[in-house]
């Protein structure tokens, strides 16, 4: 009988625990590798960057907005994954909707961004990526093919999803 | 009696198992802005709805670009900030999809089932309106999606809803979201939009 409750309270915790626990994050494959969308946007320095300038390399897009609760929480995690991807042919750009040069310079004051914010002030590029909310992340290969997606934030520094970039070299 | 404890071991794993996967709610009162949230947790499907009061979600509007008629008109239609995740790990095939157009509310003048009001409806009424391209732009994304899937691994949104009824109204709210092909629903009760105290 003893023996009996032991095993019970050892099967109770590990369905409490497994109830309770913290999701282990990761990339949505996306089905048929689409070719991203071309876009032509300015970077805070008013220099002109089209999708078709990184070709060759693999890139992660970040769409996003300063108003955003969990784009502020995964900008920090995105600054330090490319500090450890950068010196190893990929790419990070944050794509800001719907803001102007003002509201991101003051925003960066507090959040710094070490790699390449562009501006999509008047939400047009945005339509041409299958988005639904800020912020979605997509990873795209040296051809230029949609890879992967994140909706929602991740914790980028994270070895297992950079790793997942690395292997598109 | 070995064939006994394995008959009762079934019995509860299968109760522990079942209660542990049964919808849950949990309602919180933040302690500093006194507004209240409501989480749904059912499975790998997990719902946030927090009240945002009129005067927040007006100054939102008005700093993106909308007149004070407009913001108002969008503060007074119980705005909740919304937060759907789908906690399953990765390498699970349950996808969450969540479409807004199911989602129905009635409040104690109005005992029926009415649609909440979704963000095609505010852009409809605006077609014609003199907004800024900029108040569009900000409204589309603050706003919670109509329809989105929310794959396994991590993914989740945040988001404004504006269910309908006017500040200082308790009405009751009736969720449906896909869990792979099932369809499920469960009734938020006694929720509360909160008042307008510029009002």
């Amino acid at each position: 009988m003893k023996s009996f409750f032991s095993f019970f309270a050892v099967t109770f915790i590990f369905l409490s625990i497994n109830a309770n626990a913290t999701p282990s994050q990761s990339l949505t494959p996306i089905s048929g590798k689409p070719q991203a969308p071309e876009f032509k946007m300015m970077d805070m320095d008013d220099v002109v960057h089209k999708l078709s300038d990184y070709k060759g390399k693999p890139i992660i897009i970040n769409f996003w907005a300063t108003w955003c609760p969990p784009c502020r929480a995964e900008l920090p995690s995105m600054n330090r994954a490319w500090k450890k991807v950068k010196d190893d042919g990929i790419e990070m750009l944050a794509v800001n909707v719907g803001e102007d040069e003002d509201t991101i310079f003051a925003f960066s004051g507090e959040y710094p961004i070490d790699f390449t914010v562009l501006l999509d002030e008047n939400g047009k590029e945005i339509r041409n990526w299958p988005i639904k909310g800020l912020p979605t992340t997509f990873v795209v290969d040296p051809k230029g093919r949609i890879i992967y997606q994140a909706v929602g934030g991740r914790e980028w520094d994270d070895d297992a999803l950079l790793d997942m970039v690395r292997k598109l070299k | 009696m070995h064939r006994l404890n394995q008959y009762l071991l079934c019995s509860l794993c299968f109760f522990f198992s079942v209660f542990l996967s049964a919808a849950e709610i949990i309602k919180s009162v933040d302690k500093e802005t006194q507004l209240i949230s409501w989480k749904l947790i059912e499975n790998n499907f997990q719902l946030e709805l927090i009240q945002r009061s009129p005067q927040q979600t007006r100054s939102f509007f008005q700093a993106r670009g909308f007149s004070a008629e407009l913001a108002n008109d969008i503060a007074t239609h119980c705005v909740l900030q919304t937060i759907v995740r789908n906690t399953e790990a990765e390498n699970s095939q349950d996808s969450i999809s969540v479409s807004l157009k199911d989602w129905r509310f009635n409040t104690a003048e109005y005992a029926g089932e009415e649609p909440i009001k979704l963000k095609e409806s505010w852009a409809e009424e605006w077609k014609e309106g003199d907004i800024s391209n900029a108040a569009r732009v900000a409204f589309r994304w603050a706003t919670f999606p109509t329809e989105q899937v929310f794959e396994p691994g991590g993914d989740y949104n945040w988001g404004m809803i504006s269910v309908g009824p006017k500040p200082d109204t308790a009405f009751h709210l009736h969720v449906f979201w896909k869990q792979g092909n099932k369809t499920k629903n469960a009734w938020i009760t006694n929720m509360h939009c909160p008042a307008d105290k510029s009002e």
